[in-house]
């Protein structure tokens, strides 16, 4: 079985999310737990398909992430967002076209052995857009008396910012063939950025799991 | 889209590095954005704070010039006639040939009157506590509420309580006071105890009643509890803490800490 390093991050992160399971109901934290859970699996999948003894190609794995995880991350920003009555019912139908689309994408190129990438983009810029949308609303309307540093939802919607923004062009990019023809030093600078804010969005996870301790004052973000 | 990757790749690295900057530009403006609210917040809290405190020292001096002025009321008149009727009553002793026995007892009850009525002039006089000390004062109005047959109250200080500020004295004496007249109008209680002590870090005043006791925690305190709020605002303008530990039937404590350290 093989194993990339940035891998022990999401291990951890997922170990802490579990320890504290509890600690992030108080911050509506929770579809955190399976959304790590799905992480995992895809990232272990998907790094040992071959090892596995499964026909096609391993980006399959990470075709199916894409469906199964929109509707987490979905339900992530919706309690990060503190949406209610109208506005979070307008939010579910929408979302629920959305992951419709990406299982339509996703059943249509199912025999490809091509990476989604249409599916990608789109799931990358939704967590774009919820992220900035989440911090905006902590910067403008949160609670005043709490640092932004000191507060979960920070470490989660920047981390998930940043990683979305540096992983949007790459992994768009991928079925053009691009890493295919690079030259091999660019190429390892090329993938040494994927895993770099792999690392940094699950360090940031695991710190905001561990801000989660203390009970909040207010949970509007 | 360049044709030769090579052309292709310090592009999408520019594009990453413009997206990166962008994420990291806006994460600082939000975050500059959220100090700025966190500073006028903080300042608006200074101000209301400054505001109150303002608002609290002139209904306190405003109190203490109407005390003041029924402290003298108190003394120079009402004093000076129940005096005067007591003089007017020697005088009328003196000269009868037979006493009617109620002048003694009308003599009687003009210096009792007179007692209750210097006590009380000098519990009102805030001039006069802020020279004396208080616990002197307290001992006063202890005495006063111990005369009364109804209430067994004792004063036990430890500790040198001399050093505490003069304006402070007063306030002090005002809180103790309100606690004791609370202790009477509400509290049913039999007996009262009062302990005064020096700390590391200040002093601590302790009240402690056997009364009916009240829930703290219940929403008909915090909303009627107006009286209680006072006092609680006239210690925090000291830069103290008072607590409230009671439940209903269980009688009251209340604990005034103030530091100077």
């Amino acid at each position: 079985m093989q194993f990339e390093y940035y891998q022990i991050f999401q291990f951890i992160a997922l170990i802490i999310a579990v320890m504290f399971s509890g600690s992030l109901k108080h911050y509506r934290l929770q579809a955190l737990v399976p959304l790590l859970v799905v992480i995992n699996i895809t990232e272990v999948a998907g790094n040992n398909y071959a090892w596995f003894g499964w026909s096609g190609s391993y980006l399959f794995v990470y075709n199916l992430y894409l469906v199964v995880s929109t509707p987490l991350w979905l339900m992530l920003f919706s309690a990060m967002l503190g949406l209610r009555g109208l506005i979070r019912k307008v939010f579910y139908f929408l979302g629920s076209l959305i992951v419709i689309l990406l299982l339509i994408i996703f059943l249509i190129n199912k025999d490809t052995q091509d990476f989604n990438n249409g599916s990608c983009i789109l799931h990358l810029l939704l967590i774009i857009g919820f992220s900035c949308l989440s911090l905006f609303s902590m910067a403008t309307t949160g609670d005043v008396d709490l640092p932004f540093f000191q507060h979960p939802y920070f470490w989660i919607s920047a981390g998930n910012l940043l990683f979305a923004l540096v992983t949007l062009v790459p992994l768009g990019l991928q079925p053009i063939g691009v890493t295919k023809n690079m030259e091999d030093r660019v190429r390892e600078v090329y993938y040494a950025i994927i895993p770099t804010v792999n690392i940094i969005l699950y360090i940031g996870m695991t710190y905001a799991f561990l801000l989660c301790r203390k009970t909040p004052s207010s949970l509007s973000p | 889209m360049p044709e030769d990757p090579k052309q292709l790749i310090p592009v999408i690295i520019g594009v990453i590095l413009v997206l990166l900057f962008l994420g990291i530009l806006f994460l600082s403006m939000l975050i500059y954005i959220k100090s700025k609210r966190r500073q006028m917040h903080q300042e608006k809290l200074s101000l209301k704070y400054q505001y109150e405190k303002q608002l609290l020292e002139t209904k306190i001096e405003i109190q203490e010039r109407t005390f003041n002025y029924i402290s003298g009321e108190l003394h120079d008149h009402v004093g000076q006639t129940l005096s005067l009727a007591k003089v007017q009553l020697s005088v009328l002793e003196q000269s009868a040939a037979t006493v009617h026995p109620l002048v003694q007892e009308a003599k009687k009850s003009i210096t009792e009157s007179l007692a209750v009525l210097r006590t009380l002039a000098h519990t009102l006089d805030g001039d006069r506590i802020k020279t004396f000390e208080l616990v002197a004062s307290v001992q006063e109005e202890v005495n006063r509420l111990n005369r009364t047959g109804m209430y067994t109250v004792t004063l036990q200080c430890d500790g040198d309580l001399s050093s505490i500020p003069d304006d402070h004295r007063l306030l002090l004496f005002r809180v103790i006071q309100e606690c004791l007249q609370n202790v009477i109008k509400h509290a049913k209680a039999t007996a009262v105890e009062i302990e005064m002590k020096r700390t590391e870090r200040g002093f601590q005043i302790i009240i402690n009643d056997n009364g009916t006791g009240f829930d703290a925690e219940s929403p008909a305190f915090a909303q009627n509890g107006s009286g209680l709020n006072n006092m609680r605002r006239r210690v925090q303008l000291m830069g103290g803490r008072m607590s409230f530990l009671s439940q209903a039937g269980a009688g009251t404590k209340i604990i005034i800490d103030i530091d100077y350290a």
